[in-house]
Formats: C-alpha cells, sequence, structure tokens
C-alpha cells in the first residue's frame, strides 16, 4: 500500500513509485470533478498534496483506471501560482542536468498570437543522451519523448503533471525488456522534478 | 510518375491493450512522406502547431541519427473544448506524429493510440474524446500513407 509506503519512506522516489503501482482514490475528496488522492506527504517542507487525476466515475472504486492500472499521468498540487510554479519546473529540470528547451502554451501555433489560454503551459527539456539512447532501442519512443512537463491551471489550483513513464511503459512497450532503464531513468527523472517544484 | 506506398501497415503493435501504436510505413524518402503527413493533417482540417526537428536538436550535441521530426497538431476546438476540462489530457495536447527515416526510400509514420489511455484513465468522460482522438489520427496517418498522386 503506498501509503503506508509514504510513512515510513524518506525519499520522494519512493512514494512516486508507490503511487505509480498502487492508486487509491478517496470518494469523499471529489472536488471539482476530480478525485483526489489527497494524502499528507511525507515530511512538512514537502507541503505539497499528491494528486492522481482521475474525472469521477460513477463507479469509483479502489482501482485507478478502467483497466485496473495506474493513470498514465502523475499530477502534483503545486502551493505557488502558476508563473512561479513554472519557474520552479524549469529550474529544478535545469538543476536535474536537463537541457531546457523552452517553454509554450498548449495551444501555441494554432490560436492567434497573443491569444493563447495562459493557464496551460507546456515547459520543454531534454536529456539528450537519454533521447539518443532511447530512438536506438526504440524509434517509437519518440511519442513520449522529449519530455514535456505541464502546468496547469484549473478550478483554482495549480497543478503540475507529467507522465507516468511506468504505465506507460507496461501499456505501449510491454514487449520490450530493453527500455526498462529507459522508463527507469524517466521515472526518476519526473520524481525529481515534482520534488523540487512543489518545495 | 505516381508514387508508390506500399504501405501497408496499420501494425496492430498488439498487446493485452489492443493496438498500441497507429502507424504505416511509407515507401517514400522522409522529405515526401513529412509533406504527405503535413498535407494529410491539414486536409482533415487541422493546423501545425510546430514541428520537433528531433534529428537536428540532438545533431547538435554530437549524436547522429537519421531524419526524425514530431509533428504537432491540432485546432481550436480539440485545445479550447471538451479536452480543456481535463487537466490530466494537457500532457498529450498538441496531438503528435512522429516521421523518421527507415532507409533512403522508406519512412515510418507512428502515434500513440490515445484510445489505450482511455483504458488507463479512470473517467468515462475521457472516452469519447480519446475515440476522437484515435480516429483522427488514424485517419491522417492513413491518408498519408495512401498513394494519392
Amino acid at each position: 500500500m503506498w501509503f503506508a509506503a509514504a510513512s515510513t519512506s524518506n525519499t520522494f522516489q519512493t512514494l512516486f513509485a508507490a503511487v505509480q503501482q498502487e492508486i487509491v482514490l478517496n470518494v469523499h475528496e471529489r472536488t471539482h470533478g476530480l478525485y483526489s488522492c489527497r494524502k499528507a506527504l511525507y515530511a512538512a517542507s514537502l507541503a505539497a498534496t499528491l494528486c492522481v487525476v482521475a474525472s469521477a466515475p460513477a463507479n469509483a472504486t479502489r482501482e485507478g483506471s478502467k483497466s485496473g492500472e495506474s493513470p498514465p499521468v502523475v499530477v502534483v498540487d503545486s502551493p505557488h501560482d502558476l508563473e512561479k510554479t513554472v519557474t520552479n519546473v524549469v529550474r529544478a529540470a535545469k538543476g536535474a542536468n536537463l537541457r531546457y528547451v523552452g517553454r509554450r502554451f498548449v495551444d501555441e501555433g494554432l490560436v492567434a498570437q497573443g491569444e493563447e489560454d495562459r493557464h496551460r503551459v507546456t515547459v520543454l527539456v531534454c536529456d539528450s543522451a537519454l533521447l539518443a539512447d532511447s530512438l536506438a532501442l526504440n524509434k517509437r519512443l519518440g511519442t513520449f519523448l522529449p519530455c514535456h512537463i505541464n502546468v496547469v491551471e484549473h478550478a483554482g489550483a495549480v497543478k503540475v503533471i507529467t507522465l507516468n513513464p511506468d504505465v506507460l511503459k507496461k501499456a505501449f512497450f510491454a514487449d520490450d525488456p530493453e527500455l526498462h532503464d529507459v522508463f527507469r531513468s524517466l521515472s526518476d527523472l519526473y520524481a525529481g522534478i515534482l520534488e523540487e517544484v512543489t518545495l | 510518375m505516381r508514387r508508390l506506398l506500399s504501405t501497408l501497415l496499420f501494425v496492430l503493435a498488439s498487446s493485452a491493450w489492443g493496438e498500441t501504436f497507429i502507424e504505416a510505413r511509407v515507401d517514400d524518402a522522409f522529405p515526401e512522406a513529412m509533406l504527405r503527413l503535413q498535407s494529410a493533417i491539414r486536409s482533415h482540417g487541422y493546423s501545425i502547431a510546430r514541428i520537433q526537428k528531433v534529428d537536428k536538436g540532438l545533431g547538435r550535441f554530437g549524436y547522429d541519427i537519421a531524419p526524425y521530426r514530431i509533428v504537432f497538431f491540432g485546432h481550436t476546438g480539440l485545445v479550447h473544448g471538451r479536452a480543456a476540462h481535463h487537466p490530466e489530457l494537457a500532457p498529450f495536447l498538441p496531438l503528435r506524429i512522429t516521421v523518421y527515416e527507415e532507409s533512403a526510400d522508406s519512412s515510418a509514420l507512428v502515434a500513440m493510440n490515445p484510445e489505450v489511455l482511455g483504458q488507463l484513465f479512470a473517467s468515462t468522460e475521457l472516452d469519447p474524446i480519446l475515440s476522437d482522438w484515435a480516429s483522427d489520427v488514424r485517419a491522417i496517418v492513413n491518408a498519408a500513407a495512401s498513394d494519392t498522386d
């Protein structure tokens, strides 16, 4: 049970990995159509609330998805406003030795310049070595790479959203065990960034 | 002369999840495959948001890989419509199709099948959105891989 892991672990990575394995939907905490897995994190210094977004199904159960698998994204509530959160994402990515490629609005290039939805930002980062190694193993990986981290302001809350590499690996690349290390690296990268961002 | 496409595939990259990737092989050089894809995207009512030149980007850091691009596309309805109410979909927007060179006269188009995401999310509200995305991506890939000259 991931909550148990959270109470005994001193690492966000442990919590992150555990969440990826099992999501417990708390049906009592429905807010704005979302079920929040609202669990206090392991330390007071980490004032974030870890959530896994899953819109409320009529037949909500303990499963995080219809398949019983965890959702394909990990969502963390940020204690900061959107701009500060984006700044933190960029700083955290650079701190993880990722190359900062840029930031874009989700609808940028699809609407007139200046009319973008400024509540949805994508931060693009890249680990060139990881990307090159990944594509050498499986060219389909480009459908999920390079790395991007979304910062979204929705229903009055700022959320940081990343892909959930462990789940995507199972769903899309289950037949390619060579990719295990790639997805492990991605999980570590995202977990580290989420930890930094919400401090 | 009409370019021949052998396309052949809608490979059902099979797994317990069904068709995990929507993909096709195009018997065309990479530049032509790119043009075909962009034309197909526009003919299906979408606009191209940007093209990420992965090969060029990696080349600047000393990695030599064959032509590899990611084409991001969408339209106002896609990004401002139903999906806007579901922040969990943000990482998958805009839609994208990857194009890469397989050989001098063969290229590949690959996209993640959005319907697989539907199985991973709990909400049934997302199913019609992801199904529509899959339908459009499939139509675009199919059109780009069809011999329309």
